[in-house]
Formats: structure tokens, C-alpha cells, sequence
């Protein structure tokens, strides 16, 4: 569960961080926070099904 | 404070590298007359730490410190400033000028970094010079460090390497980087005054990334550097410079052995010892009784200590200028290569790192040797990543430069705001790979 936690954490960190660079270039920060969510949340599921593989 | 001191160097480097990276995007646009909206150092989303308005460009230093960027006019980045694309292209917009002018402009980023690793290697060799011990003055031959590449036709500890594929060795640990980053398989070695000649497949590469350990190392004779108050060594009478001889029969004149010896001994629950030891030319017999933890209490020479004869080569300007050059060139050559594994070996794909692996590079004490060093390193690497044809890095921007001198024509504005959303995709996962692997072992402990 903990693990889980943490991987949610860090998928919003990482959006968030993401979508802030485009704000700071004057553009809206909600459309990019979407999509890096999205992103990063689809690949996190593809690399823990071919890479990390969790016991 | 050793943490403080890693994030005050991984700061002050990727602000170094970051202002001249946009320096090489600012400087040429300036003179090819092209208005630039902003110059930042980190990003500043909702608010900057600093700004300052100078002619039609705002200069500023934001609070996230990924990175920092130039605003163009009338260029399509990862921002998509669809509205400016709408307009009519103005003459000191991007999109007016010449594609040669745009291409220098693009490319200028990477050009700078290149060049400032060039530049950082020659002075660190102008200053500095290179310390190492040569790799015929480690006068025990090598430690293998795995069982995988441990044998009478593989390597064995004593073998001197003389080459690796036909090169002459001089540094004892290239043939760690040449095993795994050139995948090197043939090996000349000099094992009991006889040449043998080694060919391996890809137990060292396997090792490398699984362990992140390296096959060779140094062998080192048992020699006291320093010996623990309150420890069975202290107790049982050992001292500084004491070379050992044997333990209890064995033959422990190398550390490798009397580790290994050690751990039998360890084994089959020996309670007491018996070491002959070598002190000023005088051989002394020394006996005690073992605790549980089998442990002396002693630090052992290391391979950079007395022991082995240094070597320091100083260059002269004119010499430190291909120096920097060849060192800059091979930092390249060898980070490709390494990037080539991830495609390559599974292993690899978990070992890519993000800022927490980058932030390792940097030691926990300040020294500035070592400061310029990495930050030459992580400009080689800010130079390769940002040139990798992927839409929103340099690298994309390039690619569809070059498309339009060859096609004569540029691919439609609709096109390149497409390929820049899938850039940026790209952009976050790698991300996530690259931070998620970091977290990863950080949880992990690995």
C-alpha cells in the first residue's frame, strides 16, 4: 500500500513540475498538468508490467 | 552539512551550465536581430525571484530549478504559443529568417556546452595536471572482484593486464570502462612471467550493471595503514606498517587472501590465531583468540597509498589545450556508448538516474578540482541529451531545420505543434524513468 502511496506521490510531483516549466513559459498550467499526468501515470503502469515487475 | 554541500555544487553547476547553454540561443539570435521575450535561469512559474526588463527582453532567475530557457519570438517550442503563430510573421520574429540563421541558432546551445567542456577539461589539465599510479606500478597485478570472470582461462588475482584488444594499457582502471562501456572481449595478460591471451563474452558487462560494481581492482598487499583503539588488533599487539605473512598456515601476503582466509576460518568456527607478521625486516609470531565477529579492527594500504609509485604529469597551456579535447572527445564517445546499453541490456534500462543521481556525482566535502571536473561531465551530457532528435529539445528543433533545407519547405506549423506535444510526452517519461529510479533504490536501499 505504502508502495503505492509513494508512486502516486511521485507521478503528481513529477506532472506538477512538468506543467510548472510550461507555466513559467506563460501557458496554461492545467492543460500541461493533464497531460503529464496522464503520460507519466500510463507509463508508470507500462514500465512496472516490463521493468520493475513488483513482487 | 555533506548534503548541503552536494546541493550548493549541483546548484551552482546547473546554473552555470544552464546561463550559457541559453547564452548559445540568445547570443546568435541577438545578432541576427531576432527579438528574444525572456532570458531565465530556472523556470518561473507564478512568480521569479528576480527580474529585471532591459531593451525587449525580460531577464530574470526563477525558483524550480530544472533547467531555463530563452523565449524566441515566432518559434514553435514545447510552450505552443499558438496565438504569436496566428499573426502575420513579423521581420524580428524566428520564423522570418533564414533557415542557415535559424539552424545557428539552435544548435548554438549545444555548441556552448561542448565547447565550455573542452574548455573546463584543458584548464582542470593546465592546472591541475593528472595524478594516477600507472598501470605497470601496480606491481601485484589485479583483484577480480567476481567469481564470473574467475578462472584458468579467465582472469585470475596476480595477472598483470598489458592490453585490451590489442591496446596497451596504462591506467588499470580503463579496463573497467573498457570491459563495459567498449564491451571489450580480448585481453592480454601477464599471469606467472607467461602471456595469456583472454577472450570473455559479457559476464564483466553483466556484473557491472547488476552489482554496480567494477571487475578489477588493484591488488593489494596486507599491510597495517592504521590500527583501531580498543580492537582485537590493538590487543593482540599490531601496528602500523606490519605486513602480514601468514594466519594460522595460510598465505595472507595479499588483502585478498586474508579476507578470504578470514571468512574459512569464520566458517568452520576457528577460535584462536595465528599470524606471522613482517615488521621493520623481523619476523614476528603473534597469537590471540577470535570474538564472534571474526573482526581485527585494523585499516588496510589502499591502491592510492605509498605503496604504489605515483605518477603526476604536468601540461603547459599549449600541451592542456588537446588534452581538454581528447578527454572532452572521449567523455562523449564513451556517455554514447553507455547511453547505446540502455537499448541494449535490460540491467541498464533501471540504472538510468535522475537529479539524485546526478547530485551523487558531486562529493560531500568542497573541493574544486573534482567541482570543474563533473561540471564538465554534465555539460558533455546536457550537450548529448539536447541533441537527440526528439520535438521540444534542441535536438527536434534541428531535425525539422534540416527537413526544410532539404525539402525546401518547413513542415506545417499544425504538424510541428504535434510533434512538440509528443516531444514533451517523451520528455516526461524520461522523467519518470529517469526520477523514478532514483526513488526507486532510495526505497529500495539498493
Amino acid at each position: 500500500m505504502l508502495y503505492y502511496i509513494g508512486i502516486g506521490i511521485l507521478v503528481l510531483v513529477i506532472a506538477f513540475f512538468m506543467a510548472a516549466t510550461q507555466k513559467a513559459r506563460g501557458y496554461n498550467f492545467w492543460r500541461y498538468f493533464i497531460v503529464s499526468l496522464v503520460i507519466v501515470a500510463s507509463i508508470y503502469m507500462m514500465l512496472e508490467n516490463l521493468v520493475l515487475k513488483p513482487k | 552539512m555533506g548534503t548541503l554541500v552536494i546541493i550548493a555544487q549541483l546548484i551552482l553547476a546547473l546554473a552555470i551550465l544552464v546561463v550559457l547553454h541559453e547564452l548559445g540561443h540568445f547570443i546568435p539570435a541577438k545578432l541576427f536581430k531576432i527579438k528574444v521575450e525572456k532570458f531565465y535561469l530556472f523556470f518561473n512559474p507564478w512568480f521569479s525571484l528576480f527580474k529585471i526588463k532591459k531593451g525587449d527582453t525580460e531577464y530574470g532567475i526563477g525558483w524550480l530549478p530544472l533547467g531555463g530557457y530563452v523565449k524566441i519570438a515566432g518559434m514553435i517550442d514545447e510552450s505552443m504559443d499558438t496565438d504569436q503563430m496566428k499573426q502575420p510573421p513579423k521581420p524580428d520574429e524566428f520564423r522570418s529568417k533564414p533557415t542557415w540563421q535559424r539552424l545557428i541558432i539552435m544548435i548554438g546551445g549545444v555548441t556552448v556546452n561542448i565547447l565550455l567542456a573542452f574548455f573546463l577539461y584543458a584548464m582542470i589539465a593546465y592546472f591541475w595536471g593528472k595524478d594516477y599510479v600507472k598501470n605497470q606500478d601496480y606491481i601485484y597485478g589485479i583483484e577480480v572482484l567476481t567469481e564470473k570472470l574467475e578462472g584458468e582461462n579467465l582472469f585470475m588475482n596476480g595477472d598483470k593486464i598489458l592490453a585490451v584488444e590489442g591496446e596497451p594499457l596504462d591506467d588499470l582502471m580503463q579496463a573497467n570502462s573498457k570491459m563495459l562501456i567498449n564491451q571489450a572481449k580480448n585481453y592480454t595478460v601477464e599471469r606467472n612471467g607467461e602471456i595469456v591471451e583472454i577472450t570473455i563474452k559479457e559476464e564483466g558487462v553483466d556484473y557491472m550493471l547488476e552489482e554496480e560494481n567494477i571487475v578489477f581492482r588493484p591488488r593489494i598487499p596486507s599491510i597495517i595503514d592504521s590500527v583501531l583503539d580498543r580492537s582485537l588488533a590493538n590487543k593482540t599487539g599490531l601496528k602500523k606498517g606490519d605486513k602480514f605473512n601468514t594466519l594460522n598456515g595460510e598465505n595472507v601476503e595479499m588483502y585478498d587472501d586474508f579476507r578470504k582466509t578470514i571468512i574459512q576460518l569464520k566458517s568452520i568456527q576457528t577460535d584462536s590465531f595465528e599470524m606471522v607478521i613482517n615488521r621493520n625486516g623481523e619476523l614476528l609470531t603473534l597469537s590471540g583468540q577470535f570474538d564472534t565477529s571474526y573482526t581485527f579492527g585494523f585499516y588496510n594500504v589502499n591502491a592510492y597509498s605509498d605503496v604504489f609509485k605515483k605518477t603526476h604529469i604536468s601540461y603547459t597551456f599549449g600541451e592542456a589545450i588537446p588534452e581538454g579535447y581528447r578527454i572532452a572527445k572521449k567523455t562523449l564517445s564513451d556517455y554514447i556508448s553507455q547511453f547505446k546499453l540502455i537499448f541494449t541490456k535490460k540491467e541498464a534500462v533501471k540504472k538510468v538516474g535522475g537529479f539524485g543521481t546526478i547530485a551523487k556525482i558531486f562529493p560531500t566535502t568542497w573541493d574544486w578540482r573534482t567541482f570543474w571536473s563533473r561540471t564538465a561531465f554534465l555539460s558533455v551530457v546536457l550537450a548529448f541529451m539536447n541533441i537527440l532528435p526528439i520535438p521540444a529539445l534542441d535536438g527536434g528543433h534541428v531535425m525539422f531545420l534540416l527537413y526544410e533545407m532539404i525539402a525546401g519547405r518547413p513542415p506545417s506549423d499544425k504538424f510541428l505543434e504535434k510533434a512538440q506535444l509528443f516531444g514533451f510526452m517523451i520528455l516526461v517519461s524520461l522523467m519518470l524513468l529517469a526520477n523514478g529510479n532514483d526513488v526507486y533504490r532510495w526505497i529500495t536501499g539498493n
